[in-house]
Parts: structure tokens; C-alpha cells; sequence
């Protein structure tokens, strides 16, 4: 994994707008509906060679396939799983139903899910009543190759590519099946190790998507700090034992608090995770700090030490203000990490993916997010000339 | 003016949200469908009663009336003053926002505040002068035993006025600034007079520079807002220092904000203004940084700086630790007795649309007092 030797490298969590023409085409792919499967083949393709393009364009240093063929970040996994069946009612009406934020505020989160258009996908649950094994071979195939060809002609620094935690798969999946949580984690990682392999044998940088593990808190108002510790310790354990003989430098970890502009003031804080979190075998930590619930944290790096080797991406704009962070602002956040971790262990990153689900609306308008993009090369450039003179 | 001489003391910029049935009777009086004089200023009587007891109840040491019975922070002038008709046909571009015109399609407008733009068309006079005594009277009421360090009410600036209201009768934008002065003094010295502090509301000294001034130099902006500073210095003469306070702000919208002028390249012009204290953004992430202008620009002795704080275009409820942060990096600079801890911008700017759900504000304002604690503690813990 490259780091900032010379100057603050920039990247992102992921995830951004697909393009209308394609969002058609994958709302009645989702749908079950009749598709013309070539064309949508096609369209993929090109989504993938402009978003590429455009990253590179905008001086995005370590990018990504902005997940053009996924119709979420983690609910693509349906296709590419066996082992589950719909549940023939949908489980929860919101992601936050039932949290402690919805408990504190639930005037604002009524008016947030009136003003929310559906995803590609719709809501939906599973239950898992059989062996869990991979079977998206061929689409991880594809995508890959996608990527490969959008990458011609294109010298990035380097490039990875999102895929799944365990945990998230868990997350809306009762097991109904394996013995125990245990043996249906491990069941999960064996599966979705196919896809790490894939991803790093096709050269890139695997990044694991789990906002499941600092988000789980907030989602369950019965359980204490303590007892989400211990829950996260055996998800963090099952996600190391699917990253075994990965060389952990060929790994990065994103976490964060999901799609939520609310108040959220119940988020588990990173002090009271850290610990958990660098037990991860990954190279480098992506997580919040951008927004302002979070931006104070870099002082958590003052007493938890990050280990040798390892690099931090923290967010330094943010997916929940259509705002563009002053150029200014994005440095003096680096260089305030830089202080405490060391300039060559900190990558400019975002909080979180721009389109976490395919939709027509995402979280902010895809034309502001490239000005947010510009904003973050303008801020890593002030921020290398400070730190490097 | 109180300060904060032992320990940092909190406030806002002004507007809050009106209650439902007060939005109705507004809006009802700004279509001139009534005009029951009596029955309204009861309603609003007990809206700002309530208002301030909820500051107070939150952490709020230094509270306003929450603007309850204006329709908007500036264009309340037009139902005081005579002189205004008709509403301006040109569009008005703010640059950042025409930059993005699919986002700026889908998402909400600005404001009522900012659309609602009568022209002068006539000389200017007061037509309601009792209006801002109510305000006065209202708002006393309310702080009769109510446990707070100081009052301010809010107050357009002349600048902002001009801004949103075209001048189409008088010889040239001087004359009409000076007319403007002319009669707002007499709404600035009533608030004054009654002992309270005056807020001067100038989103035009900031976002004036992409909302009017978008397609002319820098230079042409800061010469227009040094005309309008003078006017207004002029409208506030005979009013001690002590007793104003200037907001400025570069528009309290959601939008990308990516042409707002630097502050430090009209901090020089903003320090002219004959106030006490200064109001400034400084909680978004547009303008977060710019406490570092503080580094170069001397605040001068006595004055006092009110960043923002907290953010009224997010319904995130900032970390009261981060609040911390951003009052002791500037306390640090400018002195902690310099420093009362603020919002970037109002509430409510218009009646009946308030950006943040009243709940979630209310939690916004409680962590501003706590973060206020904890930078407290920690300047002045060596003591």
C-alpha cells in the first residue's frame, strides 16, 4: 500500500452516483422485471471508464470503480451468496428504526424518511437457512475486468476495491441455520474470502466496508457499551480470520456511522472503540472526521497509538453537507493528524461513500461531490507544502 | 455588554422558529388578509415569553426575543417603513448556487427572507414606529425574572436592506443609504434606550459578495460595503459600542458556498463598524479555518468576537468537545475574555421556515452551554 512518503496522498470511501440511463437499468434488474442483459453489460462498463476517469481527472490519487455495478454497498451481496431466503416481510421499516437516536428525536427522523426517495433495492429481509458459500464469482469477475479496462491509459497511485464485512452481511440476515453466531460468522467470512482473493489477486487494494461495527450501538438502545465492545471483539475476530495469510498491507478497513444527517448524538464514540479497531489485521483505518460529530477525535490519537506501519484516512469532507470544505479547512485537518501520527501515515480520505445505494438521489448531488473532490486535492496539496515545506 | 470575565459565556444569532399558529397569523398579515393589531401582539407577547425561558433553559446566557413577530429578519422593514412598493422582477444569482443548477433545482430555496423584495419607490418614513417598541415591550416582559446575563435584539442592517430592497427613487445608492440611515437610527437608539443590546443583521457584508456582487472585482464589493459601513456608522452614532453587536454571515443556506469571500479579505472593513463585538461564522466548513485570520488581524482592544459555534445548516448536534475546540484555539488568540460563544447563523431567518427541526435545535443550543463548560474549565482551570 502506498503512502504519503512525499506529500498527503488523497482517496475516498467508494461509493458514488450511478448514472441515470444505468439506474433505470438496475431498478428492473432489482425488480425482477425483463432487462436487456448485454446493453446493461455495456452500460456498467462505460459507468466504470468515466467514474474512473473522472477520479483521476479530479486528482483523486487512490481510487475505485465508484461501485457502478452494485445497486448498494452491501446488499449486492444477495446475488453473490447462497444460503438465504427472503423473508416474506421486509424487517424493519428504517435503518434506524428502533435506535436510540429515533428514541431522542422522533419528530426530525419522521420528517427525514418522509424526504428520502427508495434505492435501487428495496428494503428487504433475509434469513439465512442453509450453508453460506460464494457464488459471485462471475460478477466480482466482471467487475474486476471493468475496472482493469477503465483503468487503460490511467496512472493512479494505486487503486482498491470495497467489499463486505461479515458483520454487514450478518446485519440483516437472521441466522437460522448454523449452530451458533460464531459458526455463522465464520461460515460468512470463508464466503466472502472468495471475493478478497479475487481482489487482490487482481492487484488491487481490498477495503472492508463495516459501519456495522461502530453503528451497532446506536442501533440497539438495550445494550451497554460493554456489551457492544464484546459483541464487536467477536466480529473483529471473525473479520481476522477472514483476512488469515492476507498480508495486512494489502488491506484497508472503513467504518462510520451510515447515512444519517440527524442529530446523532448517541454515536459510539472512537475512544471507546480504538482499541478494537486496530486489532483489525488491515493497514490502514478510514473512519469520520469531517463532520461535527466526530472532528474533535483527533485527539483520541494523542493517547491511543497508532502501531507501527500502520496509515489512517481519516474523513476530511464530509458525505452529510452540500458545504465544500474550504481548501483550508481539509489542511489544517491533515496536518493536525499529521502532528500526531506523523505526515507519511495519514491519507486524505472522505467520511463516507457518496452513494451508498444506487439512487436517484444520493446524499449530495453528484456535481457538488467533484467539487468536494477538487476542494480535498486543493487541501492535500496545502496541507504537503506545510508539512513538507 | 457583558464579557466573559470568568468564564465563557454562550448566545446565538437571533431568529428561532414561531410557533405553528403564529406562522399562520404572519403570513395571513403579510397577504394583508388581517390586520388585528390587538390579538397578534398578544400571541406574540407570549411567543417570546416562551422563547426566552427555552434559552435560558438551555445554556443560553445572552438571549433575544427569537425575532417572534417578524416575517423575516429583513423584510420586516417594509411593513414599518413607507416608501417600498411592488416586488423587483430580476432574478437574483447567487453564484454558487447558479454553478450547480441540477442540485440548486432540487433543493430547497434560500429563503422567504431573501425573495420577498419590494423596491423603494418613494421617500422613506416611518409608518409603525410602535412596531419596535412592541418588540421592546414584548421582549422585557419576558426577561422580568428570568435568569439571563444580557438581551440583545436583532436589527437589518442598511446594507442588507439595500440589498434585498432596490433603491429606484433616490439620485444614487449614497442617498438612498443615508435615507435608510436616516430613519433605521430611530429603530436602533429605541432598542438601545431601553438598555438592551442592538444586533446589526449584515449577511450583505460577507454574502453580499456572491449574492450581489457575484459578477463584479472584489474591489467593487469592498468599496460598496465601505459606503455602506460609513452609512451605517452614521445611523448608529450617539449609541454607545458597548451596547452593538454586528453579525455577518455569508448566507444560512446548504448549499456548496464555494465562491464566499475570504473573511480576511474584509475583516479590515468589518472592524470599521463602530460595535462592541463581532458575529461570525466560523462552525461550517466553509469558514472553520478562518480563526486563523485571527493570527494576523489584531482584534482590537475591547472588542469581543462571537464565532459561531454551532452550525444552523446541519441537524448534526456538534460534539460538545469539538465546541471546546473551536472556543479555546480562538480564545488562545484573541483572549478568553474576547470571546462569547455563538452560532454561525438564525434559526428561523423567516418565519414558518426553520432549517433545523426545533427539537434537534434545542439540542444543538444545550451543546453549545456544555462545550462553553468545558472550554471554561479549561482556560481557566490555572486559576
Amino acid at each position: 500500500m502506498k503512502r504519503s512518503t512525499d506529500r498527503i496522498l488523497t482517496t475516498h470511501t467508494g461509493s458514488l452516483a450511478r448514472p441515470a440511463g444505468l439506474l433505470e437499468m438496475m431498478a428492473a434488474k432489482e425488480a425482477g422485471q425483463p432487462y436487456d442483459r448485454d446493453a446493461y453489460a455495456a452500460t456498467v462498463r462505460s459507468a466504470v471508464s468515466d467514474i474512473v476517469r473522472r477520479q483521476a481527472e479530479t486528482g483523486v490519487d487512490i481510487l475505485c470503480d465508484g461501485e457502478q455495478s452494485k445497486p448498494g454497498f452491501f446488499t449486492y451481496v444477495s446475488d453473490r451468496l447462497t444460503g438465504f431466503e427472503p423473508l416474506d416481510a421486509p424487517q424493519r421499516a428504517g435503518p434506524w428504526e428502533g435506535s436510540r437516536e429515533v428514541q431522542s428525536f422522533p419528530e426530525y427522523y419522521e420528517l427525514y424518511a418522509r424526504g428520502r426517495s427508495p434505492n435501487v433495492s428495496a428494503p428487504f429481509g433475509m434469513v439465512c437457512t442453509g450453508p453460506v458459500t460464494y457464488r459471485g464469482h462471475e460478477q466480482i469477475k466482471t467487475d474486476l475486468d471493468n475496472l482493469k479496462a477503465a483503468l487503460q491509459g490511467i496512472n493512479p497511485e494505486e487503486v482498491f476495491v470495497p467489499s463486505s464485512s461479515a458483520t454487514n452481511v450478518e446485519a440483516q440476515r437472521r441466522n437460522e441455520y448454523y449452530p451458533s453466531d460464531e459458526a455463522y460468522l465464520h461460515a460468512i467470512a470463508d464466503a466472502m474470502r472468495e471475493e478478497y482473493h479475487a481482489i487482490l489477486d487482481a492487484g488491487f487494494l481490498l477495503q472492508i466496508d463495516d459501519p456495522r461495527l461502530v453503528t451497532f450501538y446506536v442501533s440497539r438502545p438495550d445494550l451497554t457499551i460493554a456489551e457492544c465492545r464484546k459483541w464487536a471483539e467477536m466480529r473483529v475476530e471473525a473479520l481476522n480470520y477472514a483476512l488469515r495469510d492476507i498480508p495486512p498491507e494489502r488491506v484497508r478497513f472503513h467504518t462510520c456511522y451510515g447515512i444519517n444527517i440527524g442529530p446523532r448524538v448517541h454515536d459510539m464514540e472512537l475512544k471507546d472503540i480504538v482499541d478494537i479497531l486496530l486489532r483489525i489485521n488491515a493497514g490502514a483505518y478510514s473512519f469520520e472526521a469531517a463532520n461535527p460529530r466526530h472532528e474533535h477525535e483527533w485527539k483520541v490519537w494523542q493517547t491511543a497509538k497508532l502501531p507501527e506501519g500502520k496509515i489512517l484516512i481519516p474523513g476530511v469532507i464530509s458525505h452529510t453537507t452540500n458545504l465544500v470544505e474550504h481548501p483550508e479547512a481539509i489542511a489544517e485537518r491533515l496536518v493536525r493528524f499529521a502532528g500526531v501520527v506523523g505526515r507519511e501515515n495519514v491519507i486524505a480520505g472522505s467520511d463516507c461513500g457518496f452513494s451508498s445505494q444506487a439512487t436517484t438521489e444520493t446524499e449530495i448531488h453528484p456535481t457538488v461531490v467533484w467539487a468536494k473532490f477538487q476542494a480535498m486535492t486543493e487541501g492535500a496539496a496545502l496541507a504537503s507544502k506545510e508539512l513538507w515545506g | 455588554m457583558k464579557r466573559s470575565n470568568e468564564r465563557i459565556l454562550t448566545t446565538h444569532t437571533g431568529s428561532l422558529p414561531r410557533p405553528a399558529d403564529l406562522v399562520e397569523m404572519i403570513q395571513a398579515r403579510e397577504n394583508r388578509e388581517t390586520s388585528d393589531d390587538a390579538s397578534f401582539n398578544l400571541r406574540v407577547k407570549a411567543a417570546v415569553a416562551e422563547t426566552v425561558a427555552q434559552q435560558i433553559e438551555a445554556g443560553i446566557d445572552v438571549v433575544s426575543d427569537g425575532e417572534m413577530g417578524k416575517p423575516s429578519f429583513a423584510s420586516y422593514v417594509k411593513n414599518r417603513i413607507a416608501g417600498f412598493d411592488s416586488q423587483n422582477p430580476e432574478p437574483r444569482i447567487f453564484t454558487d448556487r447558479a454553478e450547480f443548477p441540477e442540485w440548486n433545482a432540487r433543493s430547497s430555496p434560500i429563503s422567504t427572507a431573501l425573495s420577498v423584495r419590494p423596491m423603494c419607490t418613494g421617500p422613506l418614513s416611518w409608518t409603525d414606529k410602535a412596531a419596535v417598541q412592541n418588540d421592546i415591550d414584548n421582549f422585557k416582559a419576558a426577561l422580568d425574572g428570568a435568569d439571563h446575563e444580557d438581551a440583545f435584539i436583532p436589527s437589518a442592517s442598511l446594507g442588507i436592506i439595500s440589498e434585498i430592497m432596490h433603491n429606484r427613487y433616490y439620485p444614487s445608492e449614497e442617498a438612498y443609504l443615508y435615507a435608510l440611515a436616516d430613519v433605521m437610527k430611530e429603530e436602533y437608539q429605541a432598542i438601545a434606550q431601553a438598555g438592551l443590546v442592538l444586533q446589526i443583521d449584515a449577511p450583505d457584508a460577507a454574502m453580499g459578495r456572491h449574492s450581489q456582487f457575484g459578477f463584479q472585482t472584489l474591489a467593487e464589493f469592498r468599496s460598496a460595503l465601505a459606503q455602506r459601513i460609513e452609512a451605517l456608522n452614521h445611523a448608529l452614532e450617539g449609541i454607545p459600542q458597548e451596547q452593538i453587536r454586528f453579525h455577518l454571515c455569508w448566507g444560512n443556506y446548504e448549499g456548496p458556498h464555494h465562491h464566499d469571500v475570504p473573511l480576511r479579505e474584509i475583516v479590515d472593513l468589518v472592524l470599521q463598524v463602530n460595535a462592541g463585538a463581532y458575529s461570525v461564522e466560523a462552525a461550517n466548513p466553509r469558514h472553520e479555518h478562518e480563526w486563523r485570520v485571527w493570527e494576523q488581524v489584531k482584534l482590537p482592544d475591547g472588542k469581543v468576537l462571537i464565532p459561531g459555534v454551532i452550525d444552523s445548516t446541519t441537524h448534526f448536534v456538534e460534539h460538545p468537545e469539538l465546541v471546546a475546540q473551536r472556543i479555546v484555539r480562538l480564545a488562545n488568540l484573541v483572549g478568553k475574555e474576547n470571546v462569547i460563544a455563538g452560532t454561525d447563523c438564525g434559526f428561523s431567518t423567516s418565519a414558518g421556515v426553520p432549517r433545523v427541526d426545533q427539537a434537534v435545535m434545542w439540542a444543538k443550543f444545550r451543546t453549545l452551554a456544555e462545550g462553553a463548560k468545558l472550554a471554561t474549565r479549561e482556560l481557566w482551570q490555572n486559576q
